[in-house]
């Protein structure tokens, strides 16, 4: 199975709003079944430095990100098949 | 989970930006008033009774980002007043570490609370373990005459149920020399006569209640002023500090980009300072049972405001801000210097011993703040350039064991060094307490305010964990090993690297 792409910004904007510690908590935090169909990358911005912290999960644009938000967007990708309701949350 | 930043921390941080963004766009005094209300309308909140509150309380965070004393601050100062204060410079000094009241929740001060999971038992153990007989039966359930109660946890302990429950104010648990206590208003309040100003409380402040002073809006002053020449020292703690793709060297770029006439590594203070610790130690070593080290503030803070009988075992080395400052302002008498470090104790150092050589004390978070505000993405910047100035045991002073590390490699091998760390306020204050009772068997105390050194301060960025591989990999890239290897220290002059007394 080929794995999805989550690319965290780690823009200063981005990382001033705790952008990092999300990356921290991707790689050694979330569950090892989720982990293993994820392929996370870091990346110097991705152009909404306003609405942060940002990640790209899949190629779709997530902004404000959080635990919470996104373990919800993991979960709706890799177990439910990864269909695309909205463009944005 | 791993830390996270809390929802007040980004409250904080968002208006800390947004002040400094009005402060390079030199319209602070026209626009500071409107932006309470420009935050609470972009949907900043941070879940008080009502917006008149939230906008109180940002008001009181914004004067904090300016650098307002907050014992003057109130529900009717006007922010462009404030600005005006900070903009002229006439700003009194004021504590390092400050209550905001109005964002203080007030919590509760009782630290033995009955909860309802009490089911008046028969077994009555509450009661039978009360040294004070402070329990009573009333309305079917335990209560605590709080009159009588010494808070000795025997009832907590002793409750089958587990009904009794152990309260305690974040604030006041986070300090262990127990300078947070509650006021009249049942507010924090700080006790200037303990407080060391290590900023454990403004971590712990679940309201973000406690804060340090800003000085972002002095800064910037004197950053956008053409006349004048800003070099910024920067803490070796800096590495890992803006994310993990950035590298020291763009960060130097990304200083020099805000408008920075120079930048140069504290670390190479440091290398000063591990040679003329190591000659002072060995020069003391025979009248002397031990000395401490200097480079914390908040634990030189200890030392004086708690064990004043130990103050004669203090280094008298001046600390690595202060070496490397005094290096800068001899070559360049007219230039400012800057400090930006992970620390707010040394916000405190400058103006008791900062001796006019340093005008500013910034934290990495109010950095970031600064490059969001001039919309410098640090990440971004391409540079090829090396940056070394510092040795790797220099630059090693940044995390817990350092120090010692630095003076062992300064020692020759015949002088009997035994190193003891203290790591964090209340491993010091422990050490200390035993120095006091003449029991130790160490000669030299390696004292660090913050649990793991400077990398785990209150003003760092990054998780400690990332910070410390970051920093080990900035220290080694160094191309000298050893302070003594370090050809810029020939520079200094050991003499004057010690305090006046």
């Amino acid at each position: 199975m080929s794995k999805k792409v989550v690319e965290v910004c780690l823009g200063t904007s981005c990382h001033l709003l705790g952008a990092s510690d999300l990356l921290e908590w991707l790689q050694n935090g979330l569950p090892q079944p989720f982990k293993e169909r994820l392929d996370i990358r870091g990346v110097a911005c991705l152009k909404h430095c306003h609405q942060g912290p940002c990640l790209r999960l899949d190629g779709r644009l997530i902004t404000g990100a959080s635990p919470e938000n996104l373990l919800q967007e993991l979960t709706r990708v890799l177990i439910a098949g990864g269909q695309h309701e909205t463009n944005h949350i | 989970m791993k830390r996270i930043i809390s929802e007040v921390t980004k409250v904080k941080r968002r208006v800390l930006t947004e002040v400094a963004r009005l402060a390079f766009a030199g319209n602070l005094i026209q626009e500071i008033d409107k932006l309470p209300h420009k935050l609470t309308e972009e949907g900043v909140r941070e879940s008080r009774c009502c917006s008149y509150k939230e906008r109180a309380v940002l008001s009181a965070r914004i004067g904090q980002a300016m650098g307002a004393d907050l014992r003057e601050f109130n529900y009717c100062t006007r922010l462009s007043d404030a600005a005006r204060g900070v903009l002229s410079g006439a700003v009194s000094p004021g504590p390092g570490v400050q209550v905001m009241e109005v964002a203080c929740d007030r919590c509760p001060i009782d630290k033995y609370i009955v909860t309802d999971a009490c089911r008046n038992c028969t077994g009555h153990f509450c009661a039978a373990a009360c040294p004070r007989k402070a329990i009573q039966t009333i309305h079917n359930k335990a209560f605590i005459d709080h009159q009588k109660c010494v808070e000795c946890g025997l009832c907590s302990k002793a409750c089958p149920f587990g009904a009794i429950l152990e309260v305690s104010r974040p604030c006041e648990r986070a300090c262990p020399v127990g300078a947070v206590r509650p006021g009249q208003k049942r507010n924090a309040i700080i006790d200037e006569t303990k407080c060391v100003e290590c900023g454990a409380c403004i971590l712990a402040c679940p309201f973000g209640a406690i804060t340090d002073r800003a000085q972002v809006v002095s800064v910037i002053q004197s950053l956008i002023n053409p006349a004048k020449k800003v070099v910024a020292l920067v803490a070796p703690s800096l590495a890992g500090q803006f994310g993990p793709l950035v590298s020291p060297a763009q960060i130097r770029a990304a200083l020099l980009r805000l408008g920075f006439s120079d930048v140069m590594e504290t670390a190479l203070g440091a290398d000063a300072v591990a040679a003329a610790e190591a000659a002072e130690f060995q020069e003391r070593l025979g009248g002397d049972a031990f000395i401490t080290s200097s480079c914390c503030p908040a634990f030189v803070n200890l030392v004086q405001k708690h064990f004043p009988d130990l103050a004669g075992h203090l280094s008298t080395t001046v600390s690595p801000m202060i070496a490397a400052a005094q290096k800068i302002k001899a070559a360049m008498p007219d230039t400012e210097v800057v400090f930006i470090g992970p620390c707010v104790a040394k916000k405190g150092e400058a103006l008791d011993h900062g001796c006019g050589l340093i005008d500013g004390v910034l934290t990495f978070e109010e950095l970031a703040a600064m490059f969001v505000a001039k919309e410098i993405n640090v990440a971004e910047i391409q540079t090829d350039r090396l940056w070394a100035e510092a040795s790797t045991l220099g630059r090693n002073f940044a995390q817990s064991g350092g120090v010692a590390k630095a003076l062992a490699a300064s020692l020759p091998p015949t002088v009997t060094f035994s190193p003891c760390l203290g790591n964090g306020l209340a491993s010091c204050l422990d050490l200390l307490k035993q120095a006091a009772n003449g029991a130790i068997e160490w000669n030299f105390l390696e004292g660090m305010a913050c649990i793991g050194g400077c990398i785990g301060g209150p003003g760092a960025l990054a998780d400690e964990k990332a910070a410390v591989r970051a920093l080990e990999k900035h220290a080694n890239e160094s191309p000298w090993e050893k302070p003594a290897d370090n050809p810029s220290i020939l520079g200094f002059s050991l003499a004057d690297l010690h305090q006046k007394k």
